[in-house]
């Protein structure tokens, strides 16, 4: 939707919404697109008559996408040598660059 | 991402971790960069293994070792098989280890990690997880969840169809600011705090299904308005819209928020909301994108914080003061 005005024109987000006739074009792409959010209240994007819940449980992992929260990872190094010292058992540890437990 | 899936999600690694292991997950961005004791160990532990000689960088992958920090495997594959494999060798070099390599020499004392790696959740805040999917459209219309396509049994090609996950950290002072106040007017929309709301839309709204995202920075953000409508009883409304994008146009984000909370004594009890959108293009570390513009989601969902993984830092917050201060930085 281009850059922002420069002469005359008042700005919202950057953008010109009124003014001059180097805006016009402009304007009129804002002003439909506005009127499109503003249809429903709704992005081109979404789904007509799906709920929040519904979205949420679309988006949400649920038991099969968190199957590998089933092994319980500790996230110290300290309390996780600690344990591995009382109970007799070697550490295995899962070291990624970003959290292995959340950050894609 | 594709670890989780095909390696941690295979009942064979979980069983074998679960009995013979203490497991333990950390983001090597932090650990390497430690000058503290905990990262003295690491880099240690880590000397005798195929990660020795990075020097600074990535020590990425999958370690056994002793608690006294004796090296005894590695491992950095996506093949459940070779993980298996590398696991059974290490118990082997385990269990033939003299009583005092498998024990701690001494206290491991208290937990003290060097002052700018330390993140711990706000006290008086709120965590809150934030998944992220990207979606398609089935024949009736509704937005759904990619649908699977068929893969060889070896194939552990990562096509970032699964939900991606990260925690929003909300501080004491912010919930303060963003739960309406006794007697607030019901049905009049107020802005979520700006603080807030940029954090939200960098940090969050970011397509992280396919690898480590880059954040939007302050100048793409193009449109980031958001509202808390009270309801009263301790309920309110959130709308918003957001608009993101880079300079050239090539990626951005474009969509809408619809959520709800439930509160209570300065705190939360419930907050869920969803954002529906559109995003396009992609970044070094998250190729693979659908062309041009495709549906993406996104839920939030305050957090129990009941297990470790979910008191884990957000992903923006290895830059402490950016992520809370995202409108001054």
């Amino acid at each position: 939707m281009g850059g922002p005005c420069v002469r005359g024109g008042k700005g919202i987000d950057g953008v010109c919404v009124g003014g001059d006739d180097g805006c016009m074009m402009r304007n009129l792409l804002l002003l439909a697109a506005i009127g499109m959010m503003a249809h429903g209240g709704v992005t081109p994007t979404r789904a007509e008559g799906q709920t929040r819940g519904e979205l949420m449980a679309v988006i949400e992992p649920g038991e099969r996408g968190e199957a590998w929260l089933e092994i319980p990872w500790e996230t110290d190094l300290t309390v996780a040598r600690r344990k591995a010292a009382a109970a007799g058992k070697p550490v295995f540890l899962w070291e990624m660059d970003g959290h292995p437990l959340g950050c894609t | 991402m594709a670890d989780r899936e095909f390696v941690f999600s295979d009942p064979a690694v979980q069983r074998l971790i679960r009995e013979k292991f203490i497991p333990l997950a950390m983001d090597d961005w932090y650990l390497r960069r430690q000058k503290d004791a905990q990262g003295k160990f690491f880099m240690e532990m880590t000397r005798e293994s195929p990660r020795g000689d990075v020097g600074e960088g990535t020590r990425q992958g999958r370690y056994v070792f002793t608690a006294g920090g004796k090296f005894l495997g590695f491992n950095n594959n996506r093949s459940p098989e070779r993980l298996l494999a590398m696991l059974r060798e290490s118990l082997g070099r385990w269990e033939k280890l003299p009583a005092t390599d498998r024990a701690v020499p001494g206290d491991l004392g208290n937990v003290v990690r060097e002052a700018r790696y330390e993140r711990r959740p706000p006290v008086g805040g709120a965590v809150v997880k934030v998944y992220t999917r990207v979606l398609e459209r089935g024949a009736d219309g509704a937005l759904r969840a990619v649908s699977e396509p068929e893969r060889k049994e070896d194939d552990f090609r990562h096509r970032g169809l699964e939900a991606a996950v990260d925690h929003l950290w909300l501080t004491a002072e912010d919930l303060k600011a963003l739960l309406p106040k006794d007697g607030a007017p019901v049905g009049v929309a107020m802005a979520v705090p700006r603080v807030i709301g940029q954090r939200v839309a960098r940090y969050h709204l970011v397509d992280g299904t396919r690898g480590e995202p880059p954040h939007w920075s302050r100048e793409e953000v193009k449109v980031a308005e958001f509202s808390v409508i009270p309801e009263g009883n301790g309920r309110a409304k959130l709308k918003g819209r957001v608009k993101m994008e880079t300079a050239d146009g090539k990626r951005g984000f474009e969509g809408e928020l619809e959520g709800e909370m439930v509160y209570g004594g300065g705190r939360l009890e419930r907050f869920e909301a969803v954002v529906i959108g559109e995003h396009w293009g992609e970044s070094a570390l998250t190729a693979g994108a659908r062309p041009g513009r495709s549906p993406l989601g996104f839920a939030f969902r305050l957090s129990e914080g009941k297990r470790p993984a979910d008191v884990i830092p957000p992903q923006a917050a290895r830059w402490l003061e950016g992520y809370y201060e995202p409108d001054r930085n």
